[in-house]
């Protein structure tokens, strides 16, 4: 009798217990998903982009832009150039940016970062655009002055000026001999363009018959490992905290010997670079 | 064997334990919508162009969440206003091992309780679009095995005209940590469902420090790593949070 009473007991008590636990089991099914308020998610959209011919080649003056930075702090252009009446750019006074409002700024300052034969690459630095700026154009000179539209973003967007973002030129650009690219935001000495120009696709099928969906996937988890910092980059830091490095890939058109402008994009402002053969 | 009461009382301590919530991860107080608004911060890796698709391999790190809300590993693909994203997400609510997850606007998280992704393994995260304004969210092992999928109605979302590959986290303080997790093997998809490596993109929101995107070396223009921890490393298997 106590041995049923037990029993009994254990019975009721696994009962309620059943019951108590389906009560408790979230209704969402294995598999489904369910909304969780408490997390809001969402991109933050920046429609600017580079311009698709950021260039001049007139008379006086070969110039392209390869890099934007856009900021609440300042635009700033990474530049090649070649003048043809050297000086006539040097006056603060003949380079701004102008947007679509007619909004002009003056350069701030000019960083040289190298010269190769007569191609001067450096940085120009400029004010912050306006919050309603949606074209940025660049102003070179004074009497003609030669306009290169940079950077443009679409009407219906408007990025708040508070938001960064740094730019790259897609393609290459042949400059007086050389042939110059955006490489990477990184070290790199294989030629972005090319790879993109010869990068014909392929179905999901092909990708999973050959079995290369992961193939340009480093082999080793990255995870809790950041990515060293380069010696390179170490050097040219000096100590200093770095926002971005990047990479031109400038290329002799006649001897076809490539040539790096590794540049590093530095917290306090500062941009550093050198030209690797 | 002699079933006594002791026993029993033995036997049911662990399972009322589990029942009455003793053994379960607290799951906090309910988050009010302004407190969810929170602070965001982001290392944005971001294409611009048209497209129908996108697909990446992103690893699960396990960042510590020191405040509310998330720290969160995503790709998207965006319109204007209209988005679709997945990725995973880590947050004060979802315990110690990060969730898979989807959203789209304005921005609610839809959280996937199972499968759940493992810390240090990656997953491949693939948006694609099924018609005009219906959209595909598969979640895959690195092998291709399809561990979940869903179709997603997102009317006026015909197709991109930017994609990004994301780390953000929604801490007021900046206290919480983006981990460090490579977005890998980024690739695009056009309207004939060809697919195409990104070959390149533009640095979107930054905010570093302490966060920060960068290319991962060897092939830095389809393999990104977002990161951001204080200089505190957190190893696969940390103890929670």
């Amino acid at each position: 009798m106590r041995k049923m009473s037990i029993f009994l007991l254990a019975g009721l008590l696994l009962t309620s217990i059943v019951a108590y636990t389906l009560t408790r089991i979230p209704r969402t099914s294995r598999g489904a998903s369910a909304p969780d308020p408490s997390i809001v998610l969402g991109p933050v959209v920046t429609g600017w982009s580079m311009d698709d011919l950021p260039v001049s080649a007139s008379k006086t003056l070969s110039f392209a832009a390869h890099i934007v930075e856009l900021n609440e702090q300042r635009t700033a252009v990474v530049y090649s150039m070649l003048e043809v009446n050297a000086g006539d750019l040097t006056a603060a006074s003949a380079i701004s940016t102008q947007d679509e409002n007619g909004h002009i700024s003056k350069v701030v300052k000019v960083i040289p970062l190298a010269k190769v034969d007569r191609l001067e690459f450096g940085v120009m630095i400029f004010g912050p655009r306006q919050p309603d700026a949606h074209e940025l154009r660049l102003v070179l000179g004074k009497t003609n002055p030669v306009i290169v539209n940079i950077a443009k973003e679409p009407r219906d967007l408007q990025t708040s000026v508070s938001l960064s973002q740094m730019l790259y030129r897609e393609n290459y650009f042949d400059q007086l001999g050389y042939r110059i690219s955006f490489n990477a935001w990184s070290w790199f000495t294989e030629d972005r363009v090319a790879q993109m120009l010869s990068d014909t696709g392929q179905t999901e099928a092909q990708l999973r018959q050959s079995n290369t969906p992961q193939v340009s996937v480093v082999t080793a988890s990255a995870t809790a490992t950041p990515v060293p910092i380069k010696t390179l980059a170490v050097e040219l830091a000096a100590g200093e905290p770095v926002h971005t490095e990047a990479t031109l890939r400038i290329e002799d058109t006649t001897t076809h010997r490539v040539s790096y402008l590794y540049m590093l994009f530095l917290m306090n402002g500062d941009v550093r670079a050198t030209l690797v053969q | 064997m002699k079933l006594t009461i002791r026993k029993l009382a033995l036997l049911f301590i662990p399972i009322l334990g589990m029942v009455t919530g003793a053994f379960l991860i607290n799951p906090g107080p309910p988050l009010s919508v302004s407190e969810a608004a929170g602070s965001h911060f982001y290392a944005q890796a971001k294409k611009n162009g048209t497209y129908y698709g996108v697909w990446a391999t992103i690893e699960t790190a396990d960042p510590k969440i020191r405040e509310v809300y998330f720290s969160y590993a995503s790709v998207n693909i965006i319109n204007g206003t209209k988005w679709v994203e997945t990725g995973w997400v880590k947050s004060s609510t979802s315990g110690c091992v990060p969730k898979f997850s989807w959203a789209i606007q304005p921005g609610t998280a839809n959280i996937i309780d199972s499968p759940r992704p493992s810390v240090g393994v990656a997953y491949q995260y693939q948006i694609t679009r099924n018609s005009p304004g219906s959209w595909k969210i598969r979640i895959m092992n690195t092998g291709g095995l399809v561990l979940w999928q869903t179709d997603v109605t997102n009317t006026g979302l015909n197709s991109g005209a930017e994609i990004q590959a994301v780390g953000e986290v929604d801490s007021a303080n900046k206290k919480n940590d983006m981990g460090v997790s490579g977005l890998l093997s980024l690739k695009w998809r056009d309207s004939a469902s060809i697919w195409y490596n990104w070959n390149g993109w533009a640095l979107g929101v930054v905010n570093n420090p302490p966060y920060s995107v960068v290319g991962v070396t060897g092939d830095p223009n389809n393999n990104v790593q977002v990161r951001g921890n204080q200089g505190t490393s957190v190893p696969p298997g940390a103890p929670c949070p």
